[in-house]
């Protein structure tokens, strides 16, 4: 009688060496006293465990809105730096015993655009000192998460830019023109402090009419409120307490910006940062947005207490990020309305060649 | 005035807290296991259905070589073993 190959069902489609599964049964053990992973997420391997565990706490804590405008990565590792096959291997056969550090690695992969001129103007309506505020607070929040670059930022690497040039050379660059395009009702408030916005907007809100401006100063409101009391994990931080990390770190080409917080898409400071974003990753990987260190060989009550400020951590940054993208998302769809109404009112033909339509 | 809860729902509810402690524990336990080194020493379930199973094992070899031969493209090379399934074996065509 023949035998048909057999399928053994119910297991996992990976698995890990005991090496991976080491550090991760570690970390699971405190996941699982604090209720992020469950007794049915246990299918016969620990770093599946957390992984579940893991990916359920992110989706609790809205990371499907926060990737509608993010594109990035999260990750529990046990390097900085993702490895080959071989260089995992090679890293392996120079250790004596599984790794006693996780890390938690955040970074971005592209920029989240936000043109925020249409949106200041709608705002300047209600109040003038509003738009202000709206930009310094919601450009604080965001640091609070990833590197932003904006009009400071543009300003800056314009400065540089145009010192190497010729006075010919300056008519015809885009530099000039990053101090010229700032929105009016920003001129001269550009620097507001953070805590003055924030008392700003509470004053302001009760008074806004219409829900539009509602909903954008409500999503700024939420955003300070998330991030309240969080600093960030940029790595350099770690440093002091880890220097072999600098040496890691030095391998790197500077840090990718996660928000590009400019005034129209192609404006003059889309312009600078499109030239900064040419020359970055060049001569190594980014650096990560965020790194945090896991320490596995502590007491059960040290090891829960750091598990439970990671992933208090993590919730605030996915909470606070999947409101700043609901804001972004409504900035965006200002922006469309704004080049719709300008491109009706552009001298298109009445019956359009398919050119036309196309440009449209 | 407190209510009563039926005695059957009561049971239902003890056994089934009885059965999430069961479970807690023996996960936390056989994380414990793995978190000492001893994973080596820990039931893998895919191990377990492979034992009911020897078969598997062969099926397994034979696949593993064939992905490897065609990953690898070791050519026709005179001294390659010959790739044969174990005897009496039926490869679906899919």
């Amino acid at each position: 009688m023949p035998v048909t190959v057999p399928s053994v069902k119910g297991i996992p489609w990976r698995y890990c060496s005991y090496w991976d599964e080491e550090p991760a049964a570690k970390l699971g053990i405190s996941l699982l006293r604090l209720g992020i992973c469950r007794p049915e997420d246990w299918t016969g391997s620990a770093v599946d465990f957390v992984e579940r565990g893991f990916r359920r706490f992110c989706k609790q804590n809205r990371i499907d809105v926060v990737r509608r405008v993010w594109d990035g990565e999260l990750l529990l590792m046990d390097q900085i730096f993702d490895m080959t096959y071989r260089e995992r291997q090679e890293a392996r056969a120079d250790a004596a015993e599984p790794n006693q550090t996780l890390f938690l690695v955040g970074r971005f992969n592209s920029a989240a655009s936000v043109p925020l001129g249409s949106t200041l103007s709608i705002l300047a309506q209600q109040d003038p000192m509003l738009p202000a505020a709206f930009y310094a607070g919601i450009r604080h929040c965001l640091w609070k998460w990833m590197c932003v670059y904006d009009y400071c930022s543009a300003f800056n690497d314009a400065k540089d830019a145009m010192l190497a040039m010729e006075e010919s050379e300056l008519k015809d660059s885009v530099y000039p023109q990053v101090a010229t395009a700032v929105p009016p009702w920003l001129r001269n408030r550009l620097k507001m402090n953070p805590s003055r916005a924030l008392r700003l907007l509470r004053e302001i809100e009760p008074n806004l009419t219409g829900k539009l401006p509602q909903k954008l100063v409500g999503h700024v409101l939420d955003m300070f409120r998330l991030s309240e009391g969080y600093a960030p994990a940029w790595p350099h931080r770690l440093i002091r307490q880890y220097p072999e990390i600098e040496a890691l770190l030095e391998e790197c080409d500077g840090i990718g910006a996660g928000c590009l917080l400019n005034w129209y898409e192609d404006d003059p400071v889309s312009a600078c940062f499109d030239e900064q974003a040419t020359y970055l990753g060049q001569n190594g990987p980014p650096e990560p947005t965020h790194l945090r260190i896991i320490h596995l060989s502590q007491s059960h009550s040290d090891s829960d207490k750091q598990v439970r400020g990671l992933f208090d951590y993590i919730g605030a940054l996915l909470r606070s990020l999947a409101s700043a993208a609901e804001l972004i998302e409504i900035i965006r769809s200002i922006d469309d309305e704004h080049i719709r109404e300008h491109r009706l009112q552009s001298a298109l033909p009445v019956e359009p060649s398919s050119a036309g339509i196309r440009e449209e | 005035m407190t209510q009563r809860v039926p005695r059957r729902r009561a049971q239902s509810r003890r056994r089934r807290a009885c059965f999430k402690d069961r479970r807690f524990a023996s996960v936390m336990s056989a994380l414990q296991a793995v978190a000492a080194g001893g994973g080596a020493s820990f039931t893998d379930p895919m191990l377990e259905q492979v034992k009911q199973c020897p078969e598997a094992f062969k099926a397994g070899e034979f696949l593993g070589k064939m992905f490897d031969a065609v990953k690898y493209d070791f050519g026709e090379a005179n001294n390659e073993d010959r790739l044969l399934p174990p005897p009496g074996v039926v490869m679906p065509l899919v």
